[in-house]
């Protein structure tokens, strides 16, 4: 499904380290459309001191984007529902896949029926790549960085790199880092209805740099020696990595770039397994 | 200095793209000195029942030598324009023809991928909105492979200020190792039917659309909304050591990058300058330089009536009485607003400042209603060595890349 061609790895010019991040919390979600539209109404998308948000903020938003705040919740309160002021900084990197197909297929048989005049003005603001960061970091409140990435079949595995990117170079103190996606990929109907059951996944993580200690878990990007067959990192595939917490030593392969050069991993915070301290 | 290095310096080495003001830097620079507009009445479609009908359109996108034309023409607007602005860039930077010797990574800012890849198929009669199995493949994935790059790929997006966080992800890669060179910028072909129509409805665009040149009129008293604009443009990075080797030539160091989020509402800035501040001034303070040593301010300002007075007031929080001396311009009252790849066309506009010594115009600036030093109507001949760029978006995205003469 994911055949692509792979490129051999040049002679490389530097040595890496891989791109690390502590995992500090974390919250996954599977969520049916009925959930998420009871969800999207509730007047307290997050714990009490984090609503300073209007109610109406997820009004239009995507449902990837509802679900994405319900993983913050479990998240927010996996970890005790700290203080915001402990996040002002942090950023947000929101990994999206194929968000609005079920709204674009409406609004495109709209626009060939009435024009101009019937289309939304909300397409934009909720259904671009940028919507789910930017929804994410108005409930939060936050006034750290917030970026979309992916948006197609790797969008996991781009968020990761972007969010590890980040803490790599200093630019934040943290990231809440959240992955959606349909299970299985929505394919919407002419009035926009999934054409068979699925379910909206979403996976919030709590990441600070590798190197400060404290989480038990580690995110990380390596580099492989040879390109390994392409897999995207899910909300799925990392939440199942997750729940096998405190398996030792192992490293969990948990998804990888298009071309099979990136791999994502997990593994124990443990001293020795990457040059960082526990 | 080392292979993994926080502070090694990083160099633009080559420049490519597609836009409204020309597809080489002859055509840009001399554009953009001699303030030329690139917006027009829209003829790709027919806008009849449009509030705006007017954009900085690309025309004709042309085709990399590496390209066939068989291929090439039944390609997407956005991969065209990918593909032509990322080779050219590479083919500038002198590492085309070596690209299979190092990791070549892509950071590519692109917004609205999927809307503008289904509304073309869907209007055309298809079915790929529907149907996710033609979607496996991105059009990061399929320029990759086009070109044959080898290294660390990502699609980001912080709407319109995409580009720069492109620059700060490609800088940190080349710092640390993890590409040798790095391709970064936007692209954006959102000239659409649905695309004009939604950004229309939603009351960001002028409505001047009888005098398209005159649309956009950042911080003039009757600017109505930002033109529309679309287009590819990329960045070759690489570690200064590495380009000084080679012998390469420098357009400029990605000296500063701060980022910072309003967390105020999904598409209006904040009133609040505070929030984008925050973000200018860690860029400055990664760039190592106070506001007195910055020589030219490229701005954000799309012309909308109420981003361009946020913006100012945001300057003139951070830069004080400083801003004063401050040339500033809004290259987008030429070039129109390229969503995702307005940063990167906005640090083109700067290394023309940096390299002609003379600043591009702000163009249609007859009654200015902001409390900054505006290059009006005509180029400043200036000798400009430190610049700031401002790139803001929907989503509350703040941004500022400080670039500086090599």
């Amino acid at each position: 499904m994911f055949e692509t061609r792979v490129m051999s790895p040049p002679r490389t010019l530097t040595a890496i380290s891989p791109l690390t991040a502590d995992i500090k919390a974390h919250g996954l979600i599977r969520l049916s459309r009925p959930e998420i539209a009871a969800f999207r109404r509730r007047p307290d998308p997050l714990p009490e001191a984090w609503s300073a948000c209007r109610p109406s903020t997820l009004r239009n938003a995507d449902e990837q984007t509802v679900a994405a705040v319900a993983a913050i919740r479990r998240a927010l309160e996996n970890m005790g529902n700290p203080d915001p002021s402990r996040f002002e900084s942090w950023g947000v990197v929101a990994a999206s896949r194929f968000l609005g197909r079920s709204n674009l297929v409406l609004a495109l048989d709209r626009f060939k029926v009435e024009g101009p005049w019937g289309v939304s003005p909300h397409l934009i603001p909720h259904f671009a790549l940028h919507a789910q960061a930017g929804a994410l970091s108005l409930i939060l409140g936050g006034h750290g960085p917030n970026l979309g990435a992916g948006g197609g079949m790797f969008a996991g595995t781009h968020g990761i790199l972007t969010a590890l990117s980040w803490l790599d170079s200093g630019l934040v103190p943290g990231v809440w880092l959240v992955l959606t996606n349909w299970d299985p990929e929505y394919r919407p109907a002419l009035d926009g209805e999934p054409r068979e059951p699925t379910h909206c996944e979403a996976l919030a993580l709590a990441l600070a740099p590798g190197r400060e200690g404290g989480g038990l878990l580690r995110l990380r990007m390596v580099e492989s020696d040879e390109p390994v067959n392409p897999s995207p990192a899910t909300a799925a595939t990392i939440g199942a990595g997750l729940e096998r917490r405190g398996v030792g030593d192992e490293v969990l392969r948990v998804g990888t770039d298009a071309a099979g050069r990136f791999v994502v991993e997990l593994a124990s915070a443990a001293p020795g397994l990457d040059g960082g301290a526990a | 200095m080392t292979a993994n290095d926080p502070r090694r310096p990083v160099w633009i080495t080559g420049v490519g793209f597609a836009t409204p003001l020309g597809h080489d830097m002859a055509t840009l620079e001399r554009n953009l000195l001699e303030g030329r507009s690139g917006a027009i009445a829209v003829a790709s479609f027919s806008t009849v029942d449009y509030p705006s009908r007017i954009a900085a359109a690309v025309e004709s996108i042309p085709r990399p030598p590496s390209q066939s034309p068989e291929r090439f023409v039944q390609l997407p607007r956005i991969e065209q324009a990918a593909l032509w602005s990322i080779e050219s860039a590479l083919r500038d930077s002198g590492w085309w023809d070596r690209r299979h010797e190092v990791r070549v990574g892509l950071v590519l800012g692109l917004g609205a991928e999927w809307m503008e890849l289904w509304e073309v198929d869907r209007l055309a009669g298809g079915d790929r909105v529907q149907d996710p199995s033609q979607d496996e493949r991105s059009t990061l994935d399929r320029v990759r492979e086009a070109l044959e790059l080898s290294g660390p790929s990502v699609t980001i997006s912080a709407a319109c200020a995409a580009s720069n966080f492109a620059f700060e992800v490609g800088r940190n890669w080349i710092r640390r190792g993890m590409a040798d060179v790095c391709v970064v910028g936007g692209c954006e072909m959102a000239v659409t039917p649905v695309g004009l129509a939604t950004f229309g409805n939603l009351r960001a665009l002028s409505r001047r659309n009888g005098e398209p040149a005159q649309a956009s009129r950042p911080f003039d008293k009757d600017r109505d909304g930002f033109v529309l604009g679309e287009g590819g443009v990329f960045c070759v990075l690489e570690a200064s050591d590495v380009a000084r080797r080679r012998g390469a030539t420098a357009h400029a160091e990605v000296a500063g990058f701060g980022a910072s989020s309003d967390a105020h509402h999904h598409v209006i800035p904040s009133p609040d300058p505070a929030p984008a501040s925050r973000a200018v001034r860690q860029a400055l303070f990664d760039a190592r330089v106070e506001p007195r040593g910055i020589d030219h301010i490229n701005a954000h300002a799309t012309s909308t009536p109420v981003g361009d007075a946020a913006e100012a007031a945001v300057l003139r929080l951070v830069f004080g009485e400083a801003l004063d001396k401050i040339p500033t311009t809004s290259t987008k009252s030429m070039t129109g607003h390229l969503l995702t790849a307005a940063g990167a066309i906005e640090a083109l506009a700067c290394i023309t400042a940096m390299r002609r010594g003379a600043i591009p115009p702000t163009i249609n600036l007859e009654q200015p209603d902001v409390d900054l030093l505006v290059v009006a109507n005509e180029a400043q001949p200036r000798r400009v060595s430190t610049v700031v760029s401002n790139s803001f978006g929907f989503g509350g995205a703040n941004s500022c890349l400080v670039l500086r003469s090599v």
